[in-house]
């Protein structure tokens, strides 16, 4: 597997610059899709947004200074789409009155790309529940255990409020859960 | 049990290949020509989109500064936040308030004062809590 700078060099010789891509997208496209599954669920909306995601890397790619990692700037993309979506399905569930997270219980029941159990589902409810900025705190923390310097990066705020957010949502979540099990 | 639930399997699925297939979407995404008309179409109903949204802010938030008024006249929870009995009252609800929060991007000091830390702990957010600092506050939080 090439490294970050492998890549970049391949890229900048000219005239290789789509292989250089497919090396990129190869590397990173698994774990960027895991990072936009645990957020937004689904498998077709995950697609969606994981080919939004690389194809503004592509089209952002002759700009990259290289001030941080690869990866961390590909994060950030991502992260930016999924929260820019998820932000725009939360107003709309609010206009329509609709009670979010009974439908994501409904939702991952029926998914044939599903297969955890009660618990699992009522975990993802709770995190369903908490506003878009904050289940991204919880899940890169929770999931991805990153460390909350290059949450900030990605992010953006400080290294305490991140902290601060994420323990909310832990204690938040945590209550909700023992109360129903 | 949210620590065990953390070191379980992803209870999800990928179909088969789908991996592999990844190159050839992205690179049939890229090959799409962009269409002028629906970049201009795009970009006009982003604005109509952020105008709606100032306009829902301020309608909420007058919303609010109305109804407090008249709530602390009655005294009626003349001591409470008063998001917090609109939410309480069935008003408004708290994923709205939620969202609100979001769109205007509050730092961490809307943090220290959302749990009302006293200056102490202000201090420590901005020099970055240790996973001690964050027990002792939210015990204090759960207390009140």
């Amino acid at each position: 597997m090439f490294d970050d700078k492998d890549i970049l060099d391949i890229y900048q010789e000219g005239g290789r610059e789509e292989y250089a891509f497919n090396l990129l997208v190869r590397k990173y496209s698994e774990r960027l899709y895991w990072h936009i599954r645990q957020l937004v669920l689904d498998h077709e909306q995950t697609n969606d947004l994981l080919q939004n995601t690389l194809v503004k890397a592509w089209r952002y790619l002759p700009d990259f200074r290289g001030d941080s990692k690869l990866f961390t700037w590909l994060y950030k993309i991502a992260t930016n789409e999924t929260l820019t979506y998820l932000k725009k399905e939360r107003l709309r569930s609010f206009l329509s009155l609709s009670d979010d997270s009974s439908r994501v219980g409904e939702m991952l029941m029926a998914d044939e790309q599903f297969c955890g159990d009660k618990v699992q589902i009522e975990l993802y409810k709770e995190i369903n529940k908490l506003p878009p900025k904050q289940r991204t705190v919880f899940t890169m923390r929770y999931f991805d255990e990153m460390k909350y310097e290059d949450m900030a990066e990605i992010l953006g705020g400080s290294v305490g409020s991140l902290k601060a957010s994420y323990h909310h949502a832990y204690s938040k979540i945590k209550k909700n859960l023992e109360e129903k099990f | 049990m949210l620590e065990d639930l953390k070191n379980r399997e992803r209870p999800f699925k990928v179909p088969d290949g789908y991996f592999a297939s990844v190159e050839d979407g992205v690179r049939e995404a890229i090959n799409q020509p962009v269409k002028g008309g629906r970049l201009f179409l795009s970009t006009v109903r982003s604005g109509f989109a952020l105008a709606f949204s100032f306009l829902l802010i301020f309608g909420i938030g007058y919303g609010v500064m109305s109804v407090t008024d008249s709530f602390t006249s009655t005294g009626f929870g003349a001591d409470d936040d008063a998001l917090s009995t609109l939410i309480e009252g069935g008003y408004i609800r708290h994923d709205f308030v939620d969202y609100l929060y979001e769109e205007i991007e509050l730092d961490g000091d809307f943090l220290a004062q959302d749990i009302e830390l006293d200056e102490e702990f202000s201090q420590k957010i901005e020099e970055g809590l240790t996973e001690d600092d964050l027990i002792e506050i939210m015990e204090e939080y759960e207390d009140e």
